[in-house]
């Protein structure tokens, strides 16, 4: 055998099951000693790096439940968790008021892993940095999690706990995600910061939503950052301070200076928490005056 | 036949590269991409030091050994000692000086046994004091000794014991300097520095070792040079020459870190002299940052006194170089010096350059060896002259950059050079004189150029060997590198045009220290001038055994005869040509005879040597001599950029590049050269750099030491690349060399830029965002209450 | 089908049009499988973590850097790499034309960057020079400095009209 690489994963066994509730017996079987392989792009890294240990891979490309990208009937989308990011990446049900969330995908790394990577895998590897995230939160994302004994949901900022950690308990998978149809008047604009572009890891993300009403006032706001907190976090004090005003250049100001407040970031390999600070500041501005920008201009 | 340059054939002419057709096929064979043909192969891997600089109290191998799979586990203690003319050690033993040292090695069955094993060796390590800090380690009495083998090797380098951490020294005097500096109208003084930066090419190191059972050692490797590791191999491990055989297979780029001695070749072939059998040895990308050697930091001060018409009258300089923890190629800071001597006019200059250690890792040899951080300071120094005497960019360099014909501060005659020329192609490319356009927003345009020179080290001789066979094709071997500079185009092309024959004609057989003449290493952009120079005396040396041979039967002086198109004949003289394979006579079982001398299975044989004139030794007080190096290669770079001013992001809109190259024996593969080096060099100015915490690397991946990705170029029309080449007198045709000079004025043209479009300069590589907007925030007025 | 204990489970691939069968360890990467069991090693690995893109084979025609994908993930899926592209006696027109505009140069990015190409323009036979910047954002060169690629790329896609 020929190895490119001292890089070498421990051994472990591959299940690959073909329903969500053979998996879900799987995990409740198997429990912490089992990884779950989405698309494969962290947890393949991890497993290379032996960050990741598992006597058991759970590959799940075989349920093809969990691949479905549809609207729903109340005008929202519901996106499966093994929805490969390249197509969320082109799906034009995810317009107008919810195309934030494409944005979040197109910027994440290059087409090479956009066309491995999951929309599932990209929430449950729970990086704090993750684009795909905030555009989610922002929209109002709830997930969907399933086990042997049946479902619940969670709104999809209650799902991340710390970096690496996700709200799911032992025996439950992510089936999938439900965006709640927008409300007229709405917006939103997801704001990576990052030297290299996609392909780096977000030093910042912003994602804004914004909702006016028939004045032109900010009916709600929702601002959520990435790569400043253990998790993503919405800046909730910067939301308040745009409900129900008139959204004035002064006032998009005071809200990126009070999201920068509002950040809990630390300093490491892609930037110091001081930079990231900044860095809220600038992109919350940008991404609430484009965001405001389209929302007046949309359809109401 | 005239061979004046109008009559070339095909030096000059942009030829496919000789190896394109395979690597567009995928089928071009790179070291690891060997391992199937080993079926015995096993595995090694390498258990690193996790601090900076520590004692190294307890290593227990016992558990690792007994893993089943494990063939051997190989510590400091079973390495042979260095040799004389370094102190870098294959693995540590008692102590660990740079977080990424070696010190335990593990060969196994397979890479998951090697890794397993790893994870079985127990270390207890007592943390020490550490430097990393180049200035502090320099001092008489540092935190600590970096390396205390430094110095204690007979005939080693020039060092200066009362500092411990200096690996060398060299001073510069020319002229008077206070003198000079009395008579300036102003005088504009600086610290500079650049950032530790990794060539970061594609290919990892990769070694394969086979010991014999007679004890012969076979090694083929992406390590640079195969006679040089031939060497160095033979005299660690006291083993004939006879008795290595080293093999560098094609190479995944390397910009001078495959110049690498000790780290893979040495670990590579101690542990398949140990085991007996085939080891792959194979370096992680996270290995490449910590294990391999970078690019040096090199700090400059410099104060620089011009007159009122821009007239350069004094420069005092210092330069020092960090070498890591042990010190490659840089040991007294001489080469990277050089930056600061080669382009400009110099009456009274006084340089004091240094090499120290510090508890960081090794750095080497990397494209420019330290030219371009020096040209940083230097070019940066030029702008801010310019602005205060209200003089252009251009015209203050034009004023001072030597001529041919003159002397430079070493006292070295200049006898080429380009950067004049340089200078104004790019700033007409550019249109330097035309102010950016403002737009909107937090973007600022602004445009800024600099031009740089890089030496070349007049190192050993090079060998080549040409055979011309039975059918009239040609052969070419010689012992360098292709590391991805065409070194295998150009030697085809000249062999092509000595026999003016067409290149398919030729065919060419590299690195092999059995069967390749001697060379050194494909670097120092010397490979067109030292190879291509011995290629050429090994055509005409076969030549001139065709011309005897053919004498005869031509019934002419043998120097009427010329060669072309496979045949020989009389000069002037047309349709008297024979084939060249018709001399050569069918070999004959029953009759001996001595004449004529050429038979079919034997080749010519022709053997070039060339070796540029050596260096000569510098007067010890002043520094100066007729000859410190070779030719030097010039380059100048002007670009336009938008810096953010609320991120401190810099993008590079628009590049020209102008390179004194001699001549361009290739133009396409020169260009190659100048885009990549302009890429390579945007990185390095603007976005890569080693950060550490506690001198252990934090970012040694591709994800986080950030090398440019196509996004971080300027688009194709936005690049443009000039050619303003100045013969080299001994040069192939003229050409000197180009490799390198594309890094050199890149840093400083954005910094100037970034001045032009902000009022703001920086004083330090990289101009990361952070460091931009840092600098930006410093210096903006403050805000009205 | 679920596989308990060491054993190497059973994977069906077509490679370059052949289909194939394999028994393979969990741990084994798609890159390491078509290198040592086929001895195609046109794809490279450059780095530790998917990031330089010199693995980068076709997977039902899309571009996926396969240092991070396991073999088994990929199932019964069609895979084309360097190999399978072109011949010394025809190449592929990307190879071609990065053949005749000196795109490759040390050559080790060389094949990914052809088979992230290729999926490109078989996707936008008429992709702007915008485009395939985007593409290639995640494949790397230190070599040429991208500008020969792209005009490579930019003619491949001309001849093609």
């Amino acid at each position: 055998m020929i190895s490119s690489s001292p890089l070498a994963m421990t051994a472990f066994d591959y299940l690959q099951p073909a329903t969500v509730q053979e998996c879900a017996e799987m995990l409740a079987h198997y429990g912490s000693s089992a990884s779950v392989l989405a698309g494969g792009t962290d947890l393949v890294v991890q497993l290379q790096h032996r960050a990741m240990r598992p006597r058991v891979v759970i590959g799940l490309e075989r349920i093809v439940e969990l691949r479905y990208l549809e609207p729903d009937n109340d005008g929202g989308v519901s996106i499966g968790a093994m929805t490969l990011l390249r197509d969320v990446k082109e799906a034009s049900v995810l317009s107008n008021g919810l195309s934030l969330i494409r944005q979040g995908v197109t910027q994440v790394s290059c087409v090479q892993i956009r066309n491995m990577a999951t929309l599932g895998g990209n929430s449950c590897n729970a990086s704090p940095s993750a684009d795909t995230v905030p555009p989610l939160i922002a929209a109002g994302a709830t997930v969907r999690i399933v086990g042997r004994k049946g479902e619940r949901s969670l709104p999809l900022e209650d799902f991340f706990l710390a970096p690496g950690k996700t709200a799911l308990k032992v025996g439950e998978l992510l089936h999938g995600f439900a965006v709640p149809p927008p409300l007229p008047r709405t917006a939103g604009v997801y704001c990576k910061h990052a030297i290299r572009g996609p392909f780096d890891l977000a030093i910042v993300g912003i994602a804004a939503k914004v909702t006016l009403d028939e004045r032109d006032r900010v009916r709600s706001a929702r601002i959520v950052m990435a790569a400043v907190g253990p998790t993503p976090l919405r800046a909730r004090k910067a939301e308040v301070l745009l409900t129900g005003q008139v959204p004035t250049e002064a006032l998009i100001v005071e809200a990126g200076r009070t999201a920068a407040d509002e950040a809990r970031p630390i300093s490491d390999q892609r930037a110091s928490a001081e930079y990231r600070r900044s860095m809220v500041e600038v992109w919350t501005r940008s991404a609430l005056r484009n965001a405001l920008y389209d929302a007046r201009r949309a359809a109401a | 036949m005239k061979r004046g340059s109008a009559d070339l054939s095909i030096i000059g002419t942009s030829v496919p590269r000789v190896d394109a057709v395979n690597k567009v096929l995928g089928r071009t064979k790179y070291v690891a991409d060997l391992q199937l043909e080993f079926p015995e192969l096993l595995h090694a891997a390498v258990l690193r030091s996790p601090h900076a600089h520590a004692r190294v109290l307890t290593l227990d191998t016992s558990r690792a050994e007994r893993l089943p799979g494990v063939t051997a586990v190989v510590t400091g203690k079973d390495c042979p000692k260095t040799i004389a003319w370094t102190t870098q050690r294959i693995l540590a033993e008692e102590e660990v000086i740079w977080a990424g040292e070696g010190v335990a090695a593990v060969v196994a069955d397979t890479p998951e046994i090697a890794a397993d094993a790893l994870e079985l060796i127990q270390v207890r390590y007592e943390k020490l004091p550490a430097v990393f800090d180049a200035e502090e380690a320099a001092k008489k009495e540092p935190p600590t000794v970096v390396d205390r083998n430094l110095g204690r090797h007979p005939g080693g380098p020039q060092f200066a014991p009362e500092f411990p951490n200096v690996t060398g020294s060299y001073e510069l005097h020319t002229g008077n300097l206070e003198q000079g500096f009395a008579n300036a109208d102003v005088i504009v003084e600086n610290r500079y520095s650049t950032g530790r930066i990794s060539q970061s090419q594609l290919e990892p190191a990769a070694c394969i070792a086979r010991c014999e059972p007679d004890g012969k050692l076979t090694i083929w490797t992406n390590g640079q040079g195969v006679h040089i590791i031939k060497g160095m191999l033979s005299d660690l491990f006291s083993l004939s020459h006879s008795k290595v055989h080293v093999i560098s297979p094609y190479q995944g780029g390397s910009f001078g870190n495959r110049i690498r001695y000790h780290q893979a070749e040495a670990l590579a072939a101690l542990l398949a002299l140990r085991t007996k059998v085939t080891v792959a040895l194979t370096f992680s990308r996270r290995e490449m940052y910590l294990g391999s050697p970078g690019g040096l930091p090199i700090i400059t001060r410099v104060r620089t006194g011009a007159k009122r018409d821009g007239t350069i009258v004094a420069q005092d300089l210092d330069v020092l170089v960090n070498n890591g923890a042990s010190y490659a190629c840089q040991q007294d800071g001489r080469a990277a010096g050089s930056g600061a001597i080669c382009v400009y006019r110099q009456p009274n200059v006084s340089m004091r350059t240094r090499g120290v250690n510090t508890n960081t890792p090794w750095a080497g040899a990397y494209r420019g060896l330290g030219s371009p951080q020096v040209t940083w300071a230097v070019e940066s120094q030029m702008d801010i002259l310019a602005a205060r005497l209200g003089m252009s960019v251009v015209d203050i360099r034009l004023k001072n950059i030597l001529n041919r014909g003159e002397r430079n501060a070493y006292g070295e005659m200049v006898e080429s050079i380009g950067a004049a020329r340089c200078v104004e192609a790019v700033a007409k490319a550019i249109r330097i004189d035309e102010p950016s356009v403002h737009e909107a927003g937090p973007w600022r345009r602004g445009k800024g150029l600099a031009v740089g020179g890089k030496q070349n080290t007049p190192r050993g001789r090079s060998e080549a060997t040409v055979l011309v066979h039975d059918d009239a094709s040609i052969e070419v071997r010689f012992g360098s590198d292709e590391v991805g500079n065409g070194a295998e185009t150009v030697m085809t092309q000249i062999a092509a045009e000595e026999f003016r024959v067409p290149g398919q004609t030729v065919r060419v057989v590299r690195g092999d220290s059995a069967t390749t003449p001697y060379d050194t290493y494909s670097a120092s952009s010397f490979t067109t001038y030292n190879t291509g120079n011995a290629v050429r005396l090994a055509c005409r040396e076969a030549i001139g055994i065709i011309r005897r041979a053919a004498a005869p039967l031509l019934q002419s002086g043998e120097h009427d005869l010329e060669v072309a198109d496979g045949c020989v004949g009389i000069r002037g003289v047309p349709g008297s040509g024979l084939q060249i394979s018709d001399l050569f006579k069918p070999f004959s079982l029953f009759k001996d005879e001595r004449l004529p001398e050429l038979r079919k299975g034997t080749p010519i044989i022709g053997h070039g040597i060339f070796a540029p004139s050596p260096p000569v030794a510098w007067d010890k007080k002043n520094g100066q001599t007729p000859k410190m190096w070779n030719w030097y290669q010039y380059n100048a770079c002007a670009v336009e950029i938008a810096v953010n001013v609320e991120t401190g992001e810099i993008k590079i809109l628009k590049a020209a590049v102008a390179a004194d190259m001699g001549f361009p024996i290739n133009p396409k593969l020169c260009e190659g050269q100048m885009e990549g080096g302009l890429a390579m060099a945007i990185g390095t100015s603007v976005m890569e750099e080693f950060l550490y915490r506690d001198g252990v690397m934090i970012n040694p991946s591709f994800g986080d030491y950030r090398i440019p990705t196509v996004s971080e170029t300027p688009t194709r029309e936005n690049v443009a690349i000039l050619f303003a080449p100045d013969p080299l007198p001994d040069g192939p045709w003229g050409a000197k060399g180009i490799a390198e000079g594309s890094v050199l004025a890149v840093g400083p043209a954005i910094g100037n830029a970034l001045y032009n479009a902000t009022a703001v300069r920086v004083y330090d590589l990289p101009l990361s965002a952070e460091r931009v907007l840092a600098a930006l925030k410093a210096s903006a007025p403050p805000v009205a209450a | 089908m679920n596989f308990h204990g060491r054993t190497k489970p059973h994977l069906r691939l077509t490679i370059n049009g052949v289909t194939r069968e394999f028994l393979v360890a969990p741990t084994t990467t798609l890159l390491e499988l078509v290198r040592s069991k086929l001895g195609l090693t046109g794809a490279k690995r450059g780095c530790d973590d998917g990031n330089c893109g010199a693995c980068t084979m076709l997977i039902d025609g899309a571009a996926v850097k396969t240092c991070i994908v396991l073999a088994l993930q990929v199932q019964g899926r069609e895979v084309v790499t360097i190999e399978g592209l072109g011949s010394p006696q025809q190449l592929h027109p990307l190879q071609q034309a990065f053949l005749d505009h000196f795109a490759s140069q040390c050559g080790y990015c060389t094949p990914g960057m052809i088979l992230t190409a290729k999926a490109l323009l078989d996707e936008y036979p008429n992709a702007t020079e915008h485009d395939i910047r985007d593409a290639l954002h995640g494949t790397i060169c230190r070599c040429t400095g991208y500008v020969k690629i792209v005009e490579a790329i930019e003619a491949a896609r001309d001849s093609r009209v």
